[in-house]
Order: C-alpha cells, then sequence, then structure tokens
C-alpha cells in the first residue's frame, strides 16, 4: 500500500486532498463506489467463514488474501469478535461468525478501514481498538473504493455530534467512546493520534491543549492505495 | 442425588478446575491449538500446558507438542511473560486482566509456536506442513513468520531470527509500570500500545526483505566474530547451555541490527534479553512484604540450566491428557462399604483377569478424580504417605465412577493377595514422587514385594541417582520401549540391575523422547536400550499400562501435584 505524504518528517502519511478533485481522479471515481455501497452489494453469507472473508471479501477489495494487509484485517475483524460468544465460534476448520447481516457489514468496513488505516501509518493505536475510534474521527460511510485502483479515500470528519467547531479537549473526544474500549485504549496513544491528525490537517490545534474539528464544507481527505 | 450430594459434586468440580485452568469452560486466559474434530490439541495456560494427542499422527503430535512447548518458552524469558505469570498467580489479581494481556500477545505468540513447531517437526517429518490442513486457522499465522524470514538461508537462521523477533516483541518494560503501580492491579489503558506484543508485532512484520538480509549478515558476522564459524555449523551434540549461549549471540545481533535500522521499531522502549529478571525479583519482594507469594519462572541470579534442568521444567508443566473431565470417585474401604471378593470378582471378570494396586500421593489421588465432600474430607485426614488402592471402573447409578477399594494396611494386602492367589495377572504401581518419600516404605514394601513392582515415573529423574535411590549410582540400567497400541500414547521401561522393582514412563512420544534423553545424560554408559529380555515383565507392564490409562484423566511429571 503507498502513501502520498503532504509533509515530510511529520509523522503521519496523510495528505489533505482538496474538495475539488484531479480530473484523472474524477474519471476513476466514476467507477467507483462507497465502500458502504460495495459491502451493501455483498451476498454475505448467514454464517460467514474465514475462506469467505479472506476469498470474497477481501479480493473483491482488491487486497492479497496473502499479504499482511489481509492479516491486519483478519486481526481487527476477530478482535471485534471475540468478546461476543454468541456470535464467534472457533470450529474445527476455522473460525466461524454468525451474526445479523448489519452488524457483519459494520464489522467488514470497521476491520478494512481499522487495517488501512494502521498499515499506511496510523499506529498510534493498536489497529483491533481503531474500528473503535474510526467513528469518531472517520465518517464511514462515505468511504470510497476503487477496485481498479484499489484505492481508499477516506473524508475524515470528527463524529462531532453538538460539538460543532468549539475547541475541546482529546479527553472529551476519548470519553465519548464506550467505558470498555476505554477501559483498553491507553489516552497517552489517543491524544498522540490526535496529534498526528493535527500535524496531517485534519484536525486543527486550538491552543491550549484543545483541538478543533474542522469547518464544514472543507473535507479533508486520506488517501490510501493498495500496491 | 440430594441437594447435599449435587453441592459436594460441584464443589470438587471447581476443586478440579481451579488446580488446573486448562480444565476451566472459559479459556480466555488460555492460548490453544484446536483444529478439526478428531485432530490432536493443546492448550497453555500461565501454570501448565495440557495434550490431547488424538490418532495415530506422528507428526502431528510432535506438532502439538512443540507448539506449548514454545508458548511456555516465549511467556517463561520475557517481560511481557512474567507479567502474565504474575497475573496468573498474584492473589487479588481478576482473570480478567490476565484475560487481556492473554489477548495482546496471542497473535505474535500464536505465530512463533505455530511457526517454530512446524519448523522443527519439519526435521522429523519432512512432509510436515499438511499438519495444518487439520488446523487450517493456524496456517496463516506461521505464514506471517515465513513470509517475512523467507530471505533468509537456512531453517535454523528462520528460527533464531524468529525467536529474537517474538522475544522483542514481548520485551517492552512493562512490569516497570506493574512495579510502579503496585499494590493497586495494573489495567491494560495504562500500558501504551508502544509495549503491547501484538501492536509491536504487526510493526515488525511490516520490515522489508532487504532490512531482513542485512540483520543477518550483521548477525553472521556477530557469530563469526564470537563462535569463528557459522551458525548453522554448530555441532548440536554440544549442551543445551552452549547452544543457548552461541544461538544467543546471533539471536542478539540479528535483533538489534533490524530494530536499529528501522526508526519505528527503534523508536519502541524495549529491554534487553533477561533485562525484566530484576523488576520482576522486586515485584516478587514487594508482594512478599504484603505476605503474599508469587513464584515466576526465573530468577536474576540463576545460573544458566543444565540440559536435565531444562528439560525437567517442561515436564514439570507438561500435562497428557486422558479424557477430556476427570472421573468422579469414591473410596471405600473392605468389609465396609464394599465387599472385597465383590471388587475381585470384578477385577477377574475383565478380558484378562487383572488386579493392580495403586500407590498414590494423597495430593496427588484428589486433584485426579471429582472425590464427594466425604471422600475428600477422609483424604485430607489420612497419614502422610501413599494411598493404596484397587481401582474399579463402576456404574453408580447411571455415572461411571472409579471405585477406590483402599488397602490399609500391610496385614490387609498380604490378605488381598492370598485371596487372589492363581485368579489372574497382579501387580503393584506406585508413583516414584511416592518411593522418593521413604517413610512408609519400611512397613510397606516387604508386603507389596509379594507382587510385582511397577514404579509409575511421574517426576524428573535427577533426584533419583545415588546410593540406595531408583536409578542407583553403579548399576547396570536396561530399558526398553513398548508399543501400547493405543494412538498417542508411548511407553519407556527400565530395570536397574539388581532392584526388585521395574520403572515406567508413559507419554506422547515427543515426553517418552525426553525421558530417554534424560536417562542418557544422567546415567550415560550405564544404560543400554538393547539387548535385554523383557519376557516375564510383559504381563504385568500391560495389566499396569492398561488400568492407568483406563483410569488416570491424565499423565503428569510435577511430582504428584509437588
Amino acid at each position: 500500500m503507498a502513501v502520498e505524504r503532504e509533509r515530510a518528517g511529520a509523522g503521519i502519511q496523510l495528505r489533505r486532498y482538496p474538495s475539488r478533485r484531479h480530473p484523472q481522479q474524477e474519471r476513476d471515481m466514476t467507477h467507483a463506489s462507497t465502500l458502504a455501497e460495495h459491502v451493501d452489494n455483498l451476498e454475505i453469507p448467514d454464517e460467514l467463514d474465514r475462506d469467505w472473508f479472506t476469498s470474497s471479501f477481501l479480493v473483491s477489495c482488491g487486497i492479497d488474501p496473502h499479504s499482511d494487509v489481509a492479516d491486519l484485517c483478519e486481526d481487527v475483524l476477530l478482535a471485534s469478535v471475540l468478546g461476543d460468544d454468541a456470535a464467534f465460534h472457533l470450529r474445527p476448520g476455522g473460525w466461524r461468525l454468525n451474526v445479523a447481516g448489519t452488524a457483519v457489514k459494520a464489522l467488514l468496513t470497521g476491520a478494512l478501514l481499522g487495517a488501512a488505516l494502521f498499515h499506511y501509518g496510523a499506529t498510534d493505536i493498536p489497529a483491533e481498538l481503531l474500528p473503535a475510534v474510526i467513528p469518531l474521527v472517520v465518517d464511514v460511510n462515505r468511504v470510497r473504493l476503487s477496485r481498479r485502483e484499489r484505492e481508499l479515500l477516506v473524508p475524515l470528519r470528527i463524529a462531532s455530534a453538538g460539538l460543532g467547531e468549539m475547541a475541546v479537549s482529546p479527553h472529551v473526544l476519548y470519553n465519548r467512546l464506550e467505558p470498555s474500549v476505554r477501559a483498553e485504549l491507553n489516552f497517552g496513544d489517543f491524544a498522540d493520534f490526535c496529534d498526528r491528525l493535527i500535524a496531517a490537517g485534519h484536525l486543527d490545534d486550538a491552543g491550549l491543549g484543545d483541538v478543533r474539528t474542522r469547518p464544514g464544507g472543507r473535507p479533508a481527505w486520506i488517501r490510501v492505495t493498495w500496491t | 442425588m440430594t441437594e447435599d450430594e449435587v453441592s459436594a459434586q460441584q464443589a470438587s468440580t471447581r476443586g478440579a478446575e481451579e488446580a488446573d485452568p486448562t480444565l476451566s469452560t472459559d479459556l480466555s486466559c488460555c492460548l490453544l491449538l484446536i483444529g478439526e474434530d478428531e485432530a490432536s490439541s493443546g492448550i497453555y495456560s500461565p501454570l501448565a500446558y495440557r495434550l490431547r494427542p488424538r490418532g495415530d499422527d506422528l507428526a502431528e503430535h510432535h506438532v502439538m507438542h512443540l507448539h506449548e512447548i514454545h508458548h511456555k518458552a516465549l511467556n517463561d524469558d520475557t517481560a511481557w511473560g512474567a507479567l502474565i505469570h504474575v497475573a496468573a498467580r498474584h492473589p487479588g489479581w481478576t482473570p480478567d486482566f490476565l484475560a487481556l494481556l492473554v489477548a495482546n500477545c496471542r497473535t505474535v505468540h500464536e505465530s512463533f509456536a505455530s511457526f517454530m513447531s512446524v519448523s522443527l517437526a519439519r526435521t522429523r517429518h519432512h512432509d510436515v506442513d499438511r499438519v495444518f490442513d487439520r488446523y487450517p486457522v493456524y496456517r496463516p499465522l506461521a505464514a506471517r513468520f515465513e513470509r517475512l524470514l523467507r530471505p533468509l538461508q537456512g531453517q535454523h537462521r528462520r528460527e533464531l531470527a524468529a525467536t529474537g523477533i517474538a522475544r522483542w516483541c514481548m520485551s517492552a518494560p512493562v512490569i516497570d509500570l506493574a512495579l510502579s503501580a503496585y499494590p493497586e492491579v495494573l489495567t491494560l489503558s495504562a500500558i501504551p500500545s508502544a509495549m503491547r506484543p501484538d501492536h509491536r508485532f504487526r510493526l515488525a512484520v511490516r520490515v522489508d526483505s532487504g532490512q531482513i538480509e542485512a540483520a543477518a549478515a550483521a548477525a553472521d558476522r556477530a557469530f563469526r566474530k564470537d563462535n569463528g564459524g557459522e551458525v548453522d555449523t554448530v555441532a548440536l551434540t554440544e549442551t543445551d547451555a552452549a547452544l543457548d549461549t552461541a544461538w544467543g549471540v546471533w539471536e542478539d545481533a540479528f535483533v538489534a541490527h533490524l530494530v536499529a535500522s528501522v526508526p519505528r521499531l527503534a523508536a519502541l522502549p524495549t529491554l534487553p534479553p533477561n533485562g525484566h529478571l530484576q523488576s520482576a525479583a522486586s515485584l516478587t519482594r514487594a508482594a512478599a512484604a504484603g505476605g503474599l507469594t508469587v513464584e515466576l519462572p526465573h530468577e536474576t541470579d540463576e545460573a544458566p540450566l543444565s540440559d536435565i534442568e531444562s528439560v525437567q521444567r517442561l515436564l514439570n508443566a507438561t500435562t497428557l491428557a486422558l479424557r477430556e473431565f476427570p472421573y468422579r470417585g469414591a473410596l471405600a474401604i473392605p468389609g465396609g462399604e464394599v465387599d472385597l471378593e465383590e471388587v475381585l470378582a470384578l477385577c477377574e471378570a475383565s478380558g484378562r483377569p487383572h488386579v493392580v494396586l495403586h500407590g498414590r500421593r494423597v495430593v496427588d489421588l484428589a486433584r485426579s478424580f471429582n472425590f464427594g465432600r466425604g471422600d475428600r474430607g477422609r483424604l485430607a485426614d489420612l497419614a502422610p504417605g501413599p494411598v493404596f488402592a484397587i481401582r474399579n471402573l463402576i456404574d453408580h447409578d447411571g455415572e461411571e465412577v472409579i471405585l477406590h477399594t483402599e488397602v490399609t494396611s500391610p496385614d490387609a494386602f498380604a490378605s488381598l493377595a492370598g485371596s487372589w492367589a492363581g485368579r489372574g495377572v497382579a501387580a503393584v504401581c506406585v508413583t516414584a514422587s511416592c518411593f522418593v518419600e521413604e517413610a512408609w516404605q519400611q512397613g510397606w514394601l516387604p508386603a507389596l514385594r509379594v507382587w510385582p513392582i511397577v514404579v509409575l515415573v511421574d517426576l524428573g529423574l535427577a533426584p533419583m541417582v545415588g546410593e540406595g535411590r531408583l536409578l542407583g549410582s553403579q548399576e547396570h540400567v536396561y530399558g526398553t520401549y513398548l508399543g501400547l497400541g493405543r494412538g498417542g500414547v508411548r511407553a519407556l521401561a527400565w530395570h536397574v540391575d539388581g532392584h526388585p522393582h521395574v520403572m515406567l514412563v508413559l507419554g506422547d512420544d515427543l515426553t517418552v523422547q525426553l525421558f530417554a534423553g534424560q536417562l542418557e545424560d544422567t546415567l550415560g554408559l550405564r544404560l543400554s536400550l538393547e539387548d535385554s529380555d523383557w519376557s516375564q515383565w510383559l504381563d504385568v507392564l500391560a495389566a499396569v499400562t492398561s488400568n492407568v490409562l483406563e483410569t488416570e484423566p491424565a499423565l503428569r511429571y510435577d511430582a504428584g501435584g509437588g
């Protein structure tokens, strides 16, 4: 996976894209769908197993099932469901996952995005916890997937319902996470993650340790391309 | 069944699970090797590992055992592993925290154990990769190391590199965090991701092949300088300690060069090899100051282990499961709860009539069977020394129970022997851990010798060497391997010249090999594994092995529970 850098030495490999995309990119996107649309269009079996996950889902996203990105996707997916005894079963022949359709779609999307973000450099937070943090910083529904270019364009938008452009401490964002996630997520790691988002221009530094979400109409983008 | 009996049974079941966490239904604190329905399986907990060989596939049995050995090795030698050991043993530290610690190293642990077990088994089984067909979840885990280490020449370099990387992943200064929080229990959220093994592993596996090759070249140079040759030419006949030292040079140089050349790895806090021992000792001292005892696998001033000691540490942790859960047990005294003649009639009714009198330590007996509350109380009140009993599998109200008919005195045994005369094979089976406690022998042994005595080995061999001990000091020792016709379990028997008894070890193939290696190391030229006549013992050994395998829940080598 290649990543385009905006700032050398900024510590995070993110690039902010202008709101008007390059004509070439525009052309590519005519053949692209959002990740949510892509997952919606998948025929997901009632019982999801490893073979389907790697051969059908990852391959459809252009991910080599024998790559470390695929390993990451699987790790993140399994970490998301391991605590749910009713849904997850380590059975002879591999794992099986039995969850209602919509939940599976959210899990698949989260696994892919978590792995992608971790793989291209958002490594402050353990990969398995990223799906819990992503909704705080990324509008998942608008993640785009181009199979031909195998790229993800992730519009970053802080899930800040009620926060607007108010300056808030990273503590406030951290406290919006589920308690079970906070029990496993180190606050220092989360704060470092926010710092990297600021360095890459996806969050604004509001001074005195606070952060501010970006104003509407100026979406910031992360571009990730599989190689 | 009355409420009291139900309660008693539940209490006894809980007792068995508490003694062996691998029997618990909640395995979140364990690392597992689970395959298809009839595949062999292994469960590692920080206290022990439990093996369940199935079928006759020796390659599969070797992979199973080597897999669990590598979980133990990785935990015993690293900071994160030491924290797991503390969390498993420290009173008041909840299983939830232990489960989180295990969850955060599961990927590196399973990848390492899967890669190493198959790699080492390949020296005996060229087609060992087929074993993964029965463990499909573990193939991609092993593939993480294979993909990463493909640029390295030779399987041995790859094994050293995998060991170095896995240990590095588990070597953040996390014990210091626990120490600074003590006596408060550390929480996972207090541990930054930079110290978590799986996080470090995911960063490490993204290293490119050029960096791996450069690190190996640096390790080769360091090894040549230190040992004057290539790392894959060291003679395997050297002792474990010598090999560990030599290979450690390559492993340490490889990791040091690799980490230094990758900024994202160099930025992560890392202890040198064994750098956690000082902090771990401080943590156990802090616990001791509060009146708590927390024992860890290694100490700071520990000398390098000999071959025999390192094998014994493995054997201490090994449990070879013979059935899923222990039988319910019941104690009975002839003339009271049971009629001796009825018991002997049961023995006589088996396919090949035989009776075996088992001698076991009380603690060993108590953990091996789910006794009711009354029997547990009775065991607790018994005088020190072995409990001698005949075992029969009986049907009690639809439930299978092992009836232990106690033989309470040498005179009672003499009466039993007289009643059995001429009715079939008879033998005494006493564990070695009973035998090394000598106080009971003077009263019992002269009587017991009416029947052939088999000493069942349940501890390491080192304490058995010496004048008057089980392995003697000068005598010649004749040994033989036994085929049992039961998949997964092998046997090795030996006889010390001039001793009235024989010794028998039962285990999976690798365990029996480890004991054979201990015998060779311990006895040297005194041992002969060829040219001995065992015809007089075959019926006795067959009776003892079948009786042990039919009634014991597991084979263990921890001196009957310590």
